[in-house]
């Protein structure tokens, strides 16, 4: 592979790391499994760098992956209890201490929607969470279909549901 | 309370805030390394291979889901063939495979299996000739550690007094001192030091397989029979890993299990450890007894930092002596 082309592949990782680690976790509610699928995720797509445009083809192959990992992964796992709540590493104290730029008011806000953004996530169901999270990202429904094996039909009544637990658990903080 | 305009892009806007800024407060870089250390190990396939996409790539759900039916039936065939093979005197499977490479993926296939697995641990320790004799720091102790994954619980050994600790799924560390008290340390409370011990005296066969797979050069011994396959590991020029620096792992050739591991660890600036685990037995344990709720009998309290934070201190000095506070990391608030 060219030294360019390694340097593009290498700014994609580099770029594409966290988000993906934050998705997968947002939908395994576990970290280190996350990183897990993560991890094999990129290294099964890098191992093809030579054949995929991974600078402009490889986020969407990559969510795609990291979806399917982490949705087989839950239907493999056995059921256990309060992994939402401790393993997000991010908690809102730390997420307040990163707030530089706005007043601890708004930080206070921030935070509480913030935390009212993982209750509702937390009560999705994983491809609930895969696809609302997948559109928010700015996956068309068509491709969220393609990556969740569904028709469009199928795709779009799971992101509105999806969006309608989020409404309500966001609806304090909503204007009507 | 500054209220958002409410409509559906509003939502997912939110949405991908939050995600973003959850992102941006990730720190990668462990996990990057990990990826290179992986591809500079497995290196890219050859454009001219024959690539099929792997199915965790591109299967749709209705393909899982024919998956499933295929999965049903093909379990329960899988089922009658192990039926007439334990019937009929077969046995499993035993080792194939002949670099070390292969034996310790076959390994880490039969570890995937989320089984209960108590292992006998000896801690052995360097001591200097000089170093005045602690009772706190014993050159050597054997515990009974069960493991799960992440979680692992130990029965204490302590020449002085007996307690059961451990850490649970969510990352708490917590000790027992008795059936009726209990103390909890939240994840971001535990200093680095404690975090480590735990690495240690935990066992994560699939971690510490896929370490040696990445991060060390393997070569087989030769084993004490042939149902016992020996693997060294020694530690690749340029590689890092948390103090881990050398591993002897001995798998069962039938079960395809880790009968012993060996682990050499050397803290940093600290005297080498080595932690020797050998399988004793395989078995379901509840999940409570990962937890420290578990390990109580009611009625019993539980010190943290909700509950009594002083007491909690109290407690870990008199187990631990004045540096018992040592054990919590304060949390800014």
């Amino acid at each position: 592979m060219p030294e360019s082309q390694k340097n593009a592949v290498d700014d994609w990782v580099r770029a594409t790391l966290a988000p993906a680690v934050v998705f997968a976790r947002s939908l395994l509610r576990d970290k280190s499994q996350a990183e897990d699928v993560v991890h094999d995720c990129f290294c099964r797509l890098l191992k093809r760098a030579d054949i995929y445009d991974l600078p402009n083809d490889g986020t969407k192959l990559l969510y795609r992956s990291i979806t399917n990992a982490c949705i087989n992964r839950t239907q493999r796992a056995r059921p256990t209890i309060g992994l939402a709540d401790g393993e997000m590493g991010d908690r809102p104290l730390d997420r307040l201490a990163n707030e530089k730029s706005v007043s601890p008011v708004e930080s206070a806000q921030v935070s509480e929607l913030e935390s009212a953004l993982e209750m509702g996530l937390a009560k999705l169901s994983v491809m609930q969470r895969a696809a609302i999270q997948l559109k928010s990202l700015g996956h068309s429904m068509d491709e969220i279909a393609d990556t969740l094996g569904l028709t469009a039909n199928n795709a779009g009544v799971i992101v509105h549901r999806a969006r309608q637990t989020l409404a309500t658990e966001l609806a304090p903080y909503l204007a009507k | 309370m500054n209220r958002v305009p409410a409509d559906h892009d509003d939502i997912e806007r939110l949405l991908a805030e939050h995600l973003r800024r959850q992102a941006e407060a990730l720190n990668v870089e462990l996990l990057l390394s990990r990826i290179r250390g992986t591809m500079a190990v497995e290196p890219e396939v050859s454009a001219k291979a024959t690539v099929t996409p792997s199915l965790t790539l591109q299967a749709p759900r209705r393909l899982r889901l024919f998956g499933k039916i295929l999965a049903w039936t093909g379990g329960t065939v899988a089922i009658f063939a192990l039926a007439f093979a334990f019937l009929f005197g077969g046995r499993p499977e035993p080792l194939r495979a002949a670099t070390p490479q292969e034996l310790l993926q076959e390994a880490q296939k039969t570890h995937h299996l989320p089984l209960d697995r108590c292992y006998l641990v000896e801690f052995q320790r360097e001591v200097d000739a000089n170093e005045e004799p602690s009772p706190m720091a014993v050159a050597s102790r054997t515990t009974r550690l069960w493991t799960r994954g992440d979680r692992f619980w130990i029965e204490g050994n302590h020449p002085r007094f007996r307690f059961a600790w451990g850490r649970d799924e969510n990352g708490i560390i917590w000790i027992s001192p008795g059936p009726k008290r209990g103390v909890r340390i939240d994840p971001e409370e535990a200093p680095r030091w404690l975090t480590m011990n735990c690495d240690i005296s935990e066992l994560r066969p699939e971690h510490l397989l896929n370490e040696l797979l990445r991060d060390f050069d393997l070569t087989r011994e030769a084993g004490s029979s042939p149902a016992v396959q020996v693997i060294r590991a020694e530690l690749k020029p340029g590689r890092w890993t948390p103090a881990l620096r050398s591993a002897v792992v001995e798998l069962d050739t039938e079960t395809k299990a880790l009968r012993r591991v060996v682990l050499r660890r050397q803290p940093s600036g600290g005297r080498t450890v080595t932690t020797t685990y050998t399988l004793v037995e395989t078995a379901t344990q509840n999940d409570d007894r990962y937890r420290l709720e578990g390990h109580l009998v009611d009625p019993f309290e539980i010190y943290s930092t909700e509950n009594q934070p002083q007491r909690r201190r109290d407690v870990l000095t008199l187990l631990f002596g004045p540096r018992g506070v040592d054990w919590i990391k304060p949390v800014p608030k």
